[in-house]
């Protein structure tokens, strides 16, 4: 990961690499990434504040950690067009996010989640989100509240009474 | 750290709305609405989901859902979405009481602009009764794919002009098709890039002509099988932008490709030894 982003603390505002232009991201928790502009405006967000002529300064990453955001990079290099030769290698690639086996790998989605959605990266918000869904399939209720740490706010009654609303949904 | 400082307890629930609805959205439809108990957070999320996955569970273990038109006629009537992208539909043991019920189902993922639909209907004997597809559905200019697995007909009323706005389509076990429908599903399609047939156990015994002249098309892939009436079928295919062309015939059908288009692939299967009864290959092309 750390060859994915350069942190680099005293550097604000936008430069220059060769004819490339870098941004400046910055996490909640104060770390600081350069990366190329034509790799960072996979995030549609970013791309709007490039547009907008907005992306000249430090670009905060609000609700992103340093950790979460260098996942970020490294999953906005490898979907830089040419970054690997074929689909089958990249899909291999992304594996390693479209399972959750446990709830570290659980705690990972959900922060890649966050910043996919925050910064608008439809590929990783497909990914996450599918990951989730798979998680979610074929586990009950209550494995579901358990697995996602989910409480309940409804007491026995309420509940009951809102299964039998969507009756056809829990039959069978 | 917002993050550590909220713990990792019940995140899934502060995710927002529109990711939450993206992740039910990939759901069969049936384990989207069962989420609404898990708490008050989920309760009505589900209504909002824009994918439709409907399988009456015929090919599962435990055999067909008896429940399943009324599962389908709740989802849609509590349903808020206003966009559809995908929409489903696999029911393959539907009883002719039933059937009145999937036209205004077709019509919910219509009229809300469905971009795929995928229609897999079956009766659930050998019957006459068909679904009679809406006109809308004809003329649904979101539609980027229809693929259909069914013994549907469109109800196309003899002065209405056809105009299937979809690049692409695939028909699979037409069982009975109409020669005069075939002819004019075919004729106005302004966009169609990809068109796949897949007919197996037409039980058509009349003599039966596809005539397709779409200029736009790209690839056309056809598959019969073997058939229970040995009926003359004719395809024409009219289109000199086409690339791809997979022909793989058991039934001894003749095809005629006009226009000269320059071809990248084709690709002819028959069966073993047919290939003299083989009623008619012609193709008028500048062979690549």
């Amino acid at each position: 990961m750390s060859t994915a982003a350069t942190a680099d603390a005293s550097s604000s505002g936008d430069t220059t690499e060769g004819s490339v232009r870098l941004l400046t991201l910055q996490s909640e928790d104060g770390e600081v990434f350069e990366v190329k502009e034509t790799i960072a405006t996979q995030s549609v967000t970013i791309k709007g504040m490039v547009d907008d002529d907005c992306a000249t300064s430090t670009i905060p990453v609000c609700n992103v950690t340093g950790r979460t955001l260098a996942m970020v990079i490294e999953w906005w290099n490898k979907h830089e067009i040419g970054a690997v030769s074929n689909e089958k290698e990249l899909k291999e690639w992304e594996s390693q996010f479209d399972t959750i086996d446990d709830k570290s790998d659980r705690d990972d989605v959900y922060d890649l989640l966050m910043a996919a959605n925050y910064l608008n990266i439809p590929t990783l918000l497909d990914c996450c989100t599918s990951a989730v869904a798979e998680a979610i399939k074929g586990k009950s209720t209550d494995e579901m509240r358990e697995f996602f740490d989910i409480k309940s706010d409804f007491d026995e009654k309420e509940e009951d009474a809102l299964r039998k609303e969507n009756q056809w949904a829990f039959e069978n | 750290m917002a993050l550590v400082k909220l713990g990792k307890k019940d995140i899934i629930s502060r995710l927002p709305d529109d990711v939450l609805i993206h992740i039910l959205s990939r759901l069969q439809t049936k384990d989207a609405v069962r989420t609404c108990v898990l708490s008050s957070r989920w309760r009505n999320l589900w209504t909002l989901i824009y994918n439709f996955y409907f399988d009456d569970g015929e090919d599962d273990l435990f055999g067909r859902d008896p429940n399943f038109v009324k599962f389908v006629d709740g989802v849609l009537s509590v349903c808020q979405s206003k966009d559809v992208h995908n929409f489903y539909l696999d029911c393959t043991m539907i009883s002719e009481d039933e059937i009145s019920h999937v036209v205004p189902w077709i019509s919910f993922a219509v009229e809300r602009k469905v971009r795929n639909l995928n229609l897999k209907v079956d009766i659930d004997r050998e019957g006459l009764w068909l679904v009679r597809l809406p006109q809308s559905l004809l003329t649904c200019s979101s539609l980027v794919e229809l693929t259909m697995l069914s013994d549907c007909i469109f109800d196309i009323p003899k002065s209405s002009v056809v105009c299937f706005p979809s690049r692409k389509i695939s028909f699979t076990s037409i069982r009975n098709p109409d020669g005069n429908l075939m002819k004019k599903l075919f004729r106005n399609c302004p966009v169609l890039e990809d068109l796949s047939i897949h007919g197996s156990n037409l039980n058509n015994r009349d003599e039966l002509k596809f005539d397709i002249k779409v200029p736009t098309l790209k690839m056309f892939r056809i598959w019969l099988g073997m058939d229970y009436y040995v009926s003359k079928r004719k395809f024409e295919i009219t289109s000199r932008n086409l690339k791809y062309l997979y022909i793989k015939d058991y039934t001894s059908s003749s095809f005629l490709v006009n226009d000269g288009p320059f071809l990248d692939v084709a690709s002819l299967d028959v069966m073993p030894g047919t290939i003299d009864e083989m009623d008619e290959l012609e193709i008028d092309l500048p062979w690549n």
